[in-house]
């Protein structure tokens, strides 16, 4: 048996511009996309998950993300926190947040790759995550590298999460969640 | 001398090929296998040790627990651990390699280790009997840490990376990236991990593991 195991939401939802579409495996392709939304997609059959994102947008990359409770409405609560560190060139940034209404931003500019892991998103524990990001960088033209931690603190259950560009900065690419067995 | 009887095993299913090789069907070649481990223990007053049908390892109120999974079976492993402490402070979690539940506490580990709060912190131990892993908050609050460890079975030095997420020490404040890696520098070979806390206070927690199959 494998441990990794490709999930299908039940639904996606894109509230503003852009298309979307879901394989029969539940892989995620956008395209134009804004915000999306990935319901029902943390389940009972597992407590952590591994996602696989690549994809562009238009102009510097920029989108921040969050969680999906009951009902699927988007949390919103100010109990987000972030901690990261971005190597673009010679250069290094460092940032952090604390009680924001979504996680911070993910990507490097104009291509990114990420794989991140989400831990126990759907039990009412804390949700943490961690995501590893690389990217073509245009500021640099070079490739970029951008690690960082992501706290929910409340005890929260959530079963679904969503990615949120700009009108300017949509996201086209796809999108894969996979569970780990428990 | 009929080769084939005995118990039904899907891992053991093979395709033959187009070329006459027999291979072992896709789902079974490459992937990701959750290993049930061979043993369990937990130290410390009143501990529970549970173990789920695959594999994950659920304990509470304890201060060492040690998990045997790892054969030559796989190169690589992936681990992967929930944990919550009891004790107030920046208490350390700690990792040993181990056989048949007996930790290795020689002073063959050296952690290499970065944490990253606010202000970036870089700092490298120097030889000891552990590998470092992220601090251990206290509950309700978790840390979560996915470890690599790289041919721990086999008769050669082990290289661990662990990428972890911890609260910072400071309440309300964003949370630490912690990576560190842990190199076991003398040729060895092991069957487990053993996890504790540097004060040796209690904790919770999950942990599961994955054998990596080679190709």
């Amino acid at each position: 048996m494998s441990g990794l195991h490709l999930i299908s939401p039940t639904s996606v939802n894109i509230p503003f511009s852009g298309s979307v579409s879901v394989s029969a495996n539940g892989g995620i392709s956008c395209t134009s996309t804004r915000r999306i939304d990935i319901r029902n997609v943390f389940s009972a059959n597992y407590d952590n998950y591994m996602i696989v994102m690549s994809g562009y947008s238009p102009r510097d990359y920029s989108m921040t993300w969050g969680l999906i409770g009951a009902n699927d409405i988007l949390d919103v609560n100010a109990v987000y926190a972030y901690s990261g560190t971005q190597f673009e060139g010679t250069g290094n940034y460092d940032d952090d947040d604390w009680g924001a209404t979504s996680f911070h931003e993910i990507g490097v500019s104009d291509v990114i790759q990420i794989i991140g892991y989400i831990y126990s998103p759907l039990l009412a524990e804390p949700t943490m995550a961690r995501f590893f990001m690389n990217g073509y960088s245009g500021w640099v033209a070079g490739a970029g590298i951008m690690d960082g931690a992501a706290q929910y603190k409340e005890n929260t259950i959530h079963n679904g999460i969503y990615f949120q560009g700009t009108e300017a900065n949509p996201f086209t690419g796809t999108i894969r969640i996979y569970g780990l067995v428990k | 001398m009929n080769q084939f009887t005995g118990r039904w095993n899907p891992t053991q299913i093979y395709d033959k090929r187009l070329d006459a090789a027999w291979v072992q069907p896709y789902a079974a070649v490459g992937s990701m296998v959750p290993i049930v481990p061979s043993a369990t223990q937990g130290s410390g007053t009143g501990n529970t040790v549970t173990v789920s049908t695959n594999g994950t390892v659920t304990f509470s109120s304890t201060t060492r627990i040690t998990v045997t999974a790892f054969t030559t079976s796989y190169d690589a492993y992936m681990v992967v651990m929930r944990i919550s402490g009891s004790v107030a402070g920046a208490s350390a979690q700690r990792l040993q390699l181990s056989n048949n539940g007996t930790p290795d506490s020689s002073s063959n580990y050296i952690t290499q280790k970065m944490s990253l709060h606010s202000t970036r912190t870089i700092a490298r131990t120097a030889a000891s009997g552990y590998f470092e892993l992220a601090p251990v908050p206290i509950t309700p609050l978790v840390m979560d840490q996915t470890i690599h460890i790289y041919s721990p079975a086999f008769f050669r030095t082990t290289i661990m990376r662990a990428n972890g997420v911890a609260p910072n020490a400071i309440a309300n404040s964003s949370p630490r990236v912690w990576d560190s890696v842990g190199y076991y520098g003398v040729a060895a070979d092991f069957n487990g991990i053993s996890i504790y806390n540097s004060d040796n206070s209690s904790f919770n927690g999950r942990i599961s593991i994955y054998g990596l199959e080679a190709t």
